[in-house]
């Protein structure tokens, strides 16, 4: 966000900004974090495990998730009585740490919620020091 | 009249100004103009609702929840979603968005659907439900004969 506002200001180009947010539904999530792991759990209703799409680029953590077609129940030209779910994908990101291990996230999918696991490295996991007294 | 004069030619507050602009649109676009027939975020289920030829579709957005965990009654031409979702999990939370916790939605549908017709099926979270109009309510084609 920062790197994309910075070249904005100095190059004209606001209009790119919008795209991201207001194209996609932004799906709310939980984060819990203990000494092994943080968890994470988004709300990705319609989307099957086939048409998620969970990438890591450096320092960011992107999810994507497609929408099956409605499951195939609403018509999407005609007029609904109550329209409460925008007919959109989903997509969030967020910036993960160098205490993440990129090898080992794990991702799953269970009645359209996703829980991804992310391991943190051997190296940052707190250590006890035996103090030997001589 | 004269602010704007003194903002055109200073090239500090010009700058200034053009990042103010550049954090309206930042912060409109988390505003994205809403739906007139849409809910707050974070009313739990959010539902689409359409007519059909021959009845009503409804879908429930119901996420992380057993299909035989929820509660889905037909009463009196109103349709109601009731459930329960925990979300709790181990650890510190740095994050608590989810909807968490017992929910009902009472969804009004109009007269003539058939109590007896209602089909429900639940998949990757998603709850579809059918209610079929009953026989008189369904379009009939007449064919018109000449004598």
């Amino acid at each position: 966000m920062v790197e994309r506002a910075e070249k904005t200001i100095s190059g004209k180009e606001t209009d790119k900004i919008r795209e991201p947010v207001s194209g996609n539904i932004v799906p709310p999530v939980d984060i819990y974090e203990d000494g092994e792991n943080v968890t994470l759990f988004a709300d990705l209703p319609g989307v099957s495990k086939e048409n998620l799409d969970v990438q890591v680029d450096r320092d960011t953590l992107k999810i994507y998730g497609k929408k099956a077609a409605e499951n195939g129940t609403m018509d999407k030209d005609k007029a609904r009585w109550y329209d409460e779910i925008p007919h959109k994908d989903y997509y969030r990101a967020f910036t993960i740490g160098e205490e993440i291990d990129r090898e080992k996230i794990s991702a799953s999918m269970s009645n359209g919620v996703l829980k991804l696991v992310l391991s943190k490295s051997e190296r940052t996991k707190p250590k006890r020091i035996d103090i030997k007294i001589s | 009249m004269i602010a704007r004069w003194f903002y055109d030619l200073d090239p500090v507050f010009n700058d200034v100004n053009r990042l103010t602009d550049v954090l309206d649109r930042v912060l409109d676009a988390g505003l994205p103009l809403a739906n007139i027939r849409s809910v707050p975020r974070g009313t739990f289920p959010p539902v689409n609702v359409q007519e059909k030829k021959d009845g009503v579709s409804i879908q429930a957005y119901i996420p992380g929840v057993e299909a035989n965990n929820i509660e889905v009654t037909f009463h009196d031409n109103a349709l109601t979603l009731k459930g329960r979702r925990d979300t709790a999990f181990k650890g510190t939370s740095h994050r608590r968005e989810r909807f968490s916790g017992e929910f009902t939605r009472i969804i009004g549908l109009p007269e003539g659907l058939d109590a007896e017709k209602i089909k429900a099926q639940y998949r990757d979270g998603v709850l579809n439900i059918t209610i079929d109009k009953m026989e008189e309510q369904k379009p009939k084609q007449i064919t018109v004969t000449i004598d």
